[in-house]
């Protein structure tokens, strides 16, 4: 494995990441392997597996509900993606909101949407939402900006849903920058780093090379956490991707266990 | 001049030379860990008001005016009843204790917390007055830091960050009488120093007495900050 790379979010620590070699390509049978033996595991519904899980360990997760706080990462993906200007965020982010709650209205949207979920909220609930999404985005351009080169802000984390099975990877990502075929991916996180990030970005590359039409990884993956000061970056190898993998597979497994204890 | 405009006024200190001097007690940084002890900056709380510092309205007190900001932040005014603020609240995971405490208030206990309420944000309105529109804020901004004292981690939060292009000042609000000591600020500054950021001016508003002390960022600031570091770090 490449060795993870932790240091100080100090003036130039961003702009010395921002230059990767070029990333491996997964040939179609390393990708499908893994594929079989994840839709292998069985699942009772519909789960989502990405780096979050392999961090939180074998604790249990809450089921989702929709908050300030995690729509405000969703959202301000795609406030990023139709405003980069600092100073335009606030009315940009006014007209989003209003498109998302006529659409909402409108009722052509999924009753656990976002826009669902924000069109029954009073004036004092979109105010936080509004301060949420907005100060994720500042400091998510914040970060963007020392880097030094241009950053594209992802529309979406990056989704696979696993043939045969009701297994769905994701991949976190906030950014991307360089060339495509060495292409590298900024996530920015809050808080402090647990002692599994670096595992947590694995599983991110993971996902995302699993997603690429040619199986390419991204040439490194950089978790930037500005509360703590620290940014840690993952240059992905083979032996990198395979860890990501072995991660996943326990991951599946544990949640497959605990759902079987629970039917039990 | 309103507070946020002295805030983001020009200064003359250079801070570079600062950056590279209070960045020696970073560090090396490895791997996560878990810190064998936390300093942090928040102010100790003065002689006399201790009780009611502590006491659960004055937590209550303190989440509310924190929520007040949030939209004082996105230039939404607040009606008279403080139901907006509730009503932001359960928007919020972040604010689940604080609807959860309000609830088990009886109507009387509720409406006094809203009129003591009601006077701090009167208080900070008034300090504050309106968001400026070209300047940025970010809300509850937290840092953690590691430094290079024996396991030692620096934890602080400001409440509001402004900004505009080169130019970054630092609020720490709150509900009790201002501390005399400058040493609370200039652990803030320190913490954003070493994260990476240079602030020009940090500022400590008190809601309840419409108090602010403001300290330009500099080598004396920066010199107390390291000293009160030390100090607390031997008698932690």
């Amino acid at each position: 494995m490449n060795p993870v790379t932790v240091s100080r979010l100090l003036d130039n620590t961003l702009a010395s990441l921002a230059v990767a070699e070029e990333a491996l390509s997964l040939e179609p049978s390393q990708r499908s392997a893994l594929l079989t033996r994840l839709a292998g595991i069985p699942s009772a519904r519909r789960t989502v597996l990405d780096s979050f899980r392999v961090e939180s360990g074998a604790k249990e997760l809450e089921p989702f509900q929709w908050c300030a706080e995690n729509v405000a990462r969703s959202l301000s993906h795609d406030l990023l993606v139709r405003e980069s200007r600092p100073r335009f965020l606030g009315s940009a982010l006014d007209s989003l909101i209003s498109d998302l709650v006529s659409s909402a209205e409108s009722g052509l949207v999924h009753s656990r949407s976002a826009a669902t979920w924000l069109a029954q909220l009073g004036p004092g609930g979109r105010a936080m939402v509004h301060a949420r999404i907005l100060t994720r985005a500042r400091h998510t351009l914040e970060v963007f900006d020392r880097f030094g080169v241009a950053v594209t802000p992802s529309a979406s984390d990056t989704y696979l849903s696993v043939a045969r099975s009701r297994w769905v990877l994701r991949g976190r990502r906030d950014g991307v920058l360089g060339e495509p075929h060495r292409r590298i991916l900024v996530q920015v996180r809050t808080g402090s780093p647990s002692r599994s990030a670096a595992r947590g970005l694995r599983v991110d590359a993971l996902a995302a090379t699993l997603a690429h039409p040619r199986g390419q990884a991204p040439a490194r993956i950089v978790g930037v956490w500005p509360e703590s000061g620290l940014v840690i970056a993952v240059d992905s190898s083979l032996d990198d991707l395979r860890g990501g993998a072995r991660d996943v597979l326990r991951a599946a497994q544990r949640l497959s266990e605990m759902t079987r204890n629970q039917a039990a | 001049m309103p507070l946020v405009d002295e805030l983001l006024r020009p200064s003359d200190v250079t801070l570079d030379s600062l950056v590279d001097h209070v960045r020696q007690y970073l560090v090396p940084v490895t791997s996560a860990s878990d810190p064998a002890r936390v300093i942090t900056a928040r102010p100790r709380i003065p002689e006399g008001v201790s009780e009611l510092a502590q006491a659960r309205r004055a937590r209550l007190r303190g989440r509310l005016t924190d929520l007040w900001l949030v939209l004082w932040a996105v230039r939404r005014p607040v009606d008279d009843s403080l139901g907006e603020l509730l009503d932001a609240a359960s928007s919020s995971r972040a604010y689940q204790d604080l609807l959860d405490d309000v609830a088990q208030y009886d109507a009387d206990s509720r409406a006094r917390l809203f009129a003591d309420v009601r006077a701090h944000i009167q208080t900070l309105s008034e300090v504050l007055g309106t968001r400026p529109a070209r300047v940025e804020v970010q809300l509850g901004v937290r840092r953690r830091l590691a430094l290079g004292i024996s396991g030692t981690e620096l934890r602080v939060r400001f409440d509001l960050v402004v900004t505009l292009p080169e130019r970054r000042g630092l609020v720490d609000v709150t509900t009790s009488p201002l501390d005399p000591d400058d040493a609370p600020l200039a652990l803030l500054a320190l913490a954003d120093l070493l994260a990476g950021y240079h602030p020009r001016r940090v500022a400590q508003i008190s809601s309840a007495t419409g108090e602010v002390r403001m300290r330009e960022v500099d080598g004396a600031l920066v010199d107390l900050a390291l000293s009160t570091l030390h100090e607390r770090t031997r008698a932690a």
